[in-house]
């Protein structure tokens, strides 16, 4: 009895995964046939014309998500070095519970302070190079720095501590000072689990929908000619997360292709995020010893 | 040399640390001096009047209550079922990791995504309407994944022993269960809970489409067309383009209301959570 | 009741190392206390003694390995040619480098057999390609392994068997160049050919080293030591009850808990 509602409940619980996937690739499917492979290859989305390229808010994506986690990789991996390797007990065990409480904060609650303090730091900042407003893609990355810097240091700290002791106790017993230890023992080892950490942050960052929403522009249609320059990453834009979350997605319904292209986008963000999931969470476990 | 890049490497990792932990801890106290003055009794049990700019949340936390309650209770049997299921139920250690490796994916889903999935199944579908049901729902969902590891972890560290003496006491499988598994994960199932719930409190994409909206609700009456107020939406709608500033500092109250429940929910897990470190570690 | 020997004679040669007043207290309880030893040049120092009466906490302590395990205490001195461990402003890692220790676990790290040999001497000074070779060479040769690992150093060191990445861990430790070689129960984890070949190791050594070894194998010490101290359990904390030169302790030991340990060992 127990045995069959175990299963049961896990089959309701599975098959609903199994049926989100499937309505997202189903539903998506009418934009797929109205645009081929313009749809991920277009740099135009007007819906009133049927026009759906999404080009434009898949760089705005990857592009804030690559700031973010350049931004807070460094600061990330300095922290989890200290809590892990320089720390007593008791006081690494306080800072891991702070940052994680910190972690708790609701995306909303950055989005408000993305607000406040970001944009006219932006803005100012950038004074020169004369953007139009303080909500930018990199505002946006630069919030999304400081939500996933947790998790970073959450994470990087777990892989560090995972590297035996006796390994460490080794290297100090032939004389090596404790950063050599750690930069030639510890952090080696736990690269796995430090990539991991890497790729489950990018993931995060990549789906958060309403702290980009508030501060990222929401400007359609803005592909760059230099992706890689400042002065692209100084304008509004338009994330996927920022697309669904707005008001789009309430008129979209009545429209099959208009809909399929508003879940098609869903979907394309399920295979980013479920690609970097994947990946890091592959990467972690195959450092088991 | 070796010396200084002793003291140097010290040196840097502390500075990113203090940097990582004072940037949060700045955070809220920034939400505190803002939003604190705005938050007393009144505006704990008072509705909303002029559109936020006066009145209070009383609804919005009532709301949010209710979708975490459905969430809840939603999210329990589904969760239990599926830890039982990688632990007891299914013994080789392919089809337990498969299983475990779907719950670590299905934890790094977009919240959007659940939010769209149920706005496609339960409002349009099942023809609810924006419902608390579907929030509740879609909610559950997100929570699985945290609910099901936390017990996992639970019961990976149930002693061997205990399984054993009940085995060879002659009880079977589903008994153990019962007997022995669960009263000692329990645990797990609270910790995992007090977690998710504290995210899903939070979350303003998985119920903007399916749940909520922003005045005008209080008691749902059923299950179609029954949507309620709460409390991370609500914020959500003040922060954009309008910025009133008679809206100010109620704005920020309720900031404020939200971060402390969710850190409220954070909190009380920790105990049970640093007691199973601490016997890991051990 | 005093100890039931004299420590030993001062001789003409001062010694290598010296432990005065040692002791090592955790959680304020004491594990060994009133430790003093001295070690000449060239000798095979042994401490016996039931488990638990602190010989692997003695030994840390004598390379300030003790430093690094939370809770210990180290009070009293140890002296290395006649200079303080323990005064305020040793270079603790130079230390570590004179003082080697050889595990019970042999501890390789994952990288190549040529990269472990040089683990630590290579941060010690600039290597040039060729005396990286040479050394690497010259410290496998003294530990006995090179023949069976000329053709692949570049190989992961954890492919080789237990008894081959302990003479790997001894290895590594030489080619540091201690002049002290700690060893805490070297050959517990090994089979007994293994064994044999650590203890033949030891015995060539001595030319140019010190070591201090701590067995509960008394056969074992009867076949490799100099000189031993035995670590026993008085009132419920470790002290050195007997020290006298090998013979003299196995065969006509003196302490009461000297004569108990061996008649069951």
């Amino acid at each position: 009895m127990t045995r069959a509602l175990s299963w049961f409940f896990s089959l309701v619980a599975l098959g609903a995964v199994a049926l989100l996937v499937g309505v997202f690739v189903w539903q998506s499917l009418p934009v797929w046939h109205h645009e081929g492979w313009g749809y991920v290859t277009g740099t135009k989305w007007f819906f009133r014309q049927k026009e759906f390229g999404t080009l434009p808010m898949i760089y705005s994506t990857v592009i804030v998500g690559l700031i973010a986690l350049v931004l807070a990789a460094p600061l990330g991996f300095g922290a989890a070095i200290f809590t892990a390797e320089y720390l007593p007990r008791r006081a690494r065990l306080a800072v891991k519970v702070l940052i994680e409480l910190l972690a708790g904060v609701p995306s909303v609650v950055y989005g408000l302070l993305g607000i406040l303090l970001l944009r006219d730091w932006i803005y100012n900042l950038f004074e020169k190079f004369e953007p139009l407003s303080g909500d930018t893609l990199l505002t946006a990355g630069v919030l999304l720095a400081v939500m996933i810097l947790p998790t970073i240091v959450t994470l990087s700290d777990d892989a560090l501590r995972g590297v035996s002791s006796a390994q460490r106790r080794a290297a100090r017993g032939l004389g090596l000072t404790h950063a050599e230890t750690v930069l030639s023992i510890a952090i080696p080892q736990a690269k796995r689990g430090l990539g991991a950490a890497l790729l489950l942050a990018l993931g995060r960052a990549l789906g958060e929908t309403i702290a980009v929403f508030l501060v990222v522009g929401r400007q359609d249609n803005n592909m760059p000619e230099h992706i890689f320059s400042l002065r692209a990453w100084l304008e509004a834009g338009q994330t996927i997360t920022s697309k669904l979350g707005g008001s789009e997605t309430n008129i979209a319904y009545g429209d099959p292709v208009h809909w399929g292209a508003m879940i098609g986008l869903a979907l394309l963000l399920l295979i980013m995020t479920g690609t970097v999931t994947l990946l890091g969470t592959g990467f972690g476990k195959r450092s088991d010893a | 040399m070796r010396k200084s890049l002793d003291f140097l490497l010290a040196t840097i990792t502390a500075f990113c640390a203090l940097v990582a932990v004072a940037l949060l801890v700045g955070l809220v106290a920034v939400i505190a001096q803002r939003g604190g003055p705005a938050v007393n009794w009144g505006f704990l049990t008072e509705q909303i009047r002029l559109v936020g700019a006066a009145g209070g949340i009383f609804w919005n936390l009532v709301g949010t209550l209710i979708l975490l309650a459905s969430a809840l209770v939603v999210c329990l049997p589904l969760s239990v079922g599926l830890a039982l299921v990688e632990r007891v139920w299914l013994q080789r250690e392919g089809s337990r990791r498969l299983l475990r490796t779907l719950l670590y994916t299905l934890n790094g889903v977009p919240s959007i995504v659940f939010g769209l999935f149920g706005f496609v199944v339960f409002v349009q579908w099942c023809g609810w309407g924006k419902s608390w049901l579907s929030g509740g729902l879609v909610l559950a969902l997100m929570m699985i994944p945290t609910v099901t590891v936390s017990l996992i972890e639970r019961l990976k560290a149930v002693p061997a022993k205990y399984v054993e003496a009940a085995a060879g006491l002659g009880l079977n499988r589903a008994q153990i269960v019962w007997a022995v598994l669960l009263p000692q994960a329990w645990g797990g199932v609270v910790t995992g809970s007090l977690l998710g719930l504290a995210r899903a409190a939070g979350e303003v994409a998985p119920i903007m489409f399916t749940a909520t909206i922003f005045a005008g609700a209080t008691l749902p009456k059923g299950i179609k067309e029954s949507p309620v107020l709460s409390l991370p939406y609500h914020i959500f709608i003040l922060a954009q383009d309008s910025f009133d500033p008679s809206v100010g500092s109620k704005l920020w109250g309720a900031a404020l209301v939200l971060l402390a429940l969710v850190l409220f929910l954070s909190v009380i897990a920790l105990p049970s959570r640093l007691k199973l470190h601490e016997e890991a570690n051990v | 009741m005093s100890d039931c020997c004299p420590p030993p004679v001062a001789t003409d040669v001062a010694p290598i190392l010296e432990a005065r007043g040692l002791e090592v207290r955790a959680q304020g309880r004491a594990l060994v206390r009133k430790v003093n030893f001295s070690v000449r040049r060239g000798q095979v120092f042994g401490l016996i003694g039931p488990s638990g009466a602190g010989k692997s906490t003695l030994l840390r302590a004598l390379n300030r390995l003790a430093d690094l395990i939370p809770g210990l205490r180290v009070s009293g001195d140890v002296r290395l040619h006649g200079q303080s461990i323990y005064a305020p402003g040793t270079d603790v890692n130079a230390l570590r480098e004179k003082v080697g220790m050889l595990f019970q676990q042999p501890v390789v790290f994952p990288t190549s057999i040529a990269e472990n040999v040089l683990f630590g001497a290579k941060r010690l000074r600039r290597l040039s390609r060729g005396e990286r070779a040479e050394l690497v060479e010259s410290a496998l040769t003294e530990s006995a392994l090179w023949d069976e690992v000329k053709d692949r150093l570049k190989h992961p060191a954890t492919a080789l068997s237990v008894g081959q990445q302990q003479r790997l861990c001894l290895a590594r430790t030489l080619a540091v160049k201690s002049e002290i070689i700690l060893m805490d129960e070297p050959t517990s984890a090994l089979d007994p050919k293994a064994t044999q070949a650590i203890e033949e190791l030891i015995l060539r050594l001595k030319e140019r080293h010190t070591i201090i070894i701590v067995t509960h194998n008394v056969s074992q010490a009867r076949r490799v030591t100099d000189w031993i101290a035995c670590v026993c359990v008085r009132d419920g904390v470790g002290e050195i009850v007997e020290s006298a030169c090998c013979d003299a302790v196995l065969d006509n030991p003196q302490c009461r808990e000297v004569i108990e340990y061996l008649s069951h060992a």
